[in-house]
């Protein structure tokens, strides 16, 4: 398996979560429990798709998003977000700016994040 | 008036012709002769009705605010608990899983509701503070030092000195002890969670005009400025996921509200936080 997914969430059961679903998929993953953890990750492997909580302890999640996009801008970022909606002013401006590919709200189906990872061309 | 040559300032109510009040705030002072003595006053009205406007409106905004505030601080803090239980149950539905896993699942959906049972408990206790008819009399000084009993085993194992000082003996308030032990909980707790690497943490208590007044103090990593203002708003919370939900010192203010007394807090950032409690005494 490649490591071709960053999971970015300070609760460590969400990321339990998703790493699941992945491998289930073939799809090898790694956490990130905080914005630092993040972007160190970034630095040390590439990846194809991030999914992105917005509520970090250390840092905005779109903060951090672009800070990503400037490590690689051909990076595909999709928020996470219990605290958000689809129709949010915020995601759909950041969806508009192109700083995300997608939205995915909490509580999630474990289908969309592997319908997501089949658009993102991983699957 | 005449007496002491003071000037006053009153608010009344005046009535319009169409049986509308007008909120009017009077300055009035006295008119003296050349012997200095008072043989008149002089009224200056002020209308209040566009100020009165203007704070119903900022009231208004500020309630906005705070069930903004609350709105995404439920959807954060229920929605997370939510994912993993439906993630979970989505494991469990859809895979032949193993003994181990299936126990991990349920685990985590047990947990995460129990997580969001005790999140809408303190939002029910928030809204809903217990009823009047609870009140008993009660010795504030041993309802804090039981409290410190719970607390003093964890302070010793995080390097945390305790020291009390209470400048009187049995002192009473009228109040309901579980409620107040559970403010001075949070207190005590906050400040302990403040000192990572210990500290000193200080409770004190003095008889003030009307009542006691309850002081803790640390010397934990502080409140920013910019936070001071927000402390006690409903799921304002700085603490790592999990760890607090933002709805501790929202509570301490409904229940010392409730009691008729005040709170208050005083912080610099990297020196301390002191929090002053100030009950009635019976």
């Amino acid at each position: 398996m490649k490591r071709l997914v960053l999971i970015v969430d300070d609760e460590p059961d969400i990321c339990w979560s998703l790493d699941k679903i992945l491998r289930d998929a073939g799809i090898d993953s790694q956490k990130a429990l905080s914005g630092k953890e993040a972007l160190t990750a970034m630095k040390e492997n590439i990846f194809r798709l991030v999914f992105l909580d917005v509520k970090l302890t250390d840092i905005d999640g779109l903060k951090l998003a672009k800070l990503i996009q400037k490590i690689d801008s051909s990076i595909c970022i999709v928020l996470i977000s219990g605290y958000f909606y689809k129709e949010d002013f915020t995601v759909k401006k950041a969806l508009h700016d192109g700083l995300i590919s997608g939205f995915i709200s909490k509580p999630f189906r474990n289908k969309d994040i592997i319908q997501t990872i089949k658009m993102a061309g991983i699957l | 008036m005449k007496a002491s040559k003071k000037s006053h300032m009153i608010e009344c109510n005046i009535e319009t012709k169409r049986g509308v009040f007008i909120p009017i705030a009077w300055h009035i002072s006295p008119m003296e002769d050349e012997m200095n003595q008072t043989v008149g006053i002089v009224a200056v009205g002020r209308d209040l009705t566009e100020r009165r406007k203007l704070e119903t409106q900022l009231l208004q905004s500020q309630k906005l605010a705070a069930l903004g505030v609350m709105a995404g601080g439920i959807a954060h803090e229920i929605r997370n608990p939510l994912t993993i239980c439906s993630s979970a149950a989505q494991f469990l539905r859809d895979d032949i899983v193993d003994t181990d896993f299936r126990k991990e699942c349920a685990e985590k959906i047990y947990k995460g509701i129990n997580r969001i049972s005790t999140i809408i408990e303190n939002l029910l206790k928030f809204a809903r503070p217990s009823v009047k008819s609870a009140m008993s009399c009660i010795n504030i000084i041993s309802l804090i030092q039981e409290t410190i009993t719970l607390v003093a085993h964890q302070a010793g194992i995080q390097k945390i000195k305790i020291k009390t000082s209470f400048l009187t003996e049995a002192t009473e308030v009228n109040g309901i002890p579980s409620l107040l032990q559970q403010v001075f909980m949070n207190l005590l707790l906050n400040a302990m969670n403040a000192m990572p690497d210990g500290g000193i943490l200080d409770i004190s208590l003095k008889i003030i005009e009307d009542g006691v007044a309850v002081r803790i103090s640390d010397t934990g990593h502080g409140i920013p400025k910019k936070y001071i203002d927000k402390i006690f708003d409903p799921f304002f919370t700085t603490s790592k996921i999990g760890k607090g939900t933002g709805l501790g010192l929202s509570l301490c203010y409904s229940i010392i509200n409730q009691h008729k007394g005040t709170i208050d807090v005083e912080s610099i950032e990297g020196k301390g936080s002191i929090f002053t409690i100030k009950l009635r005494r019976t």
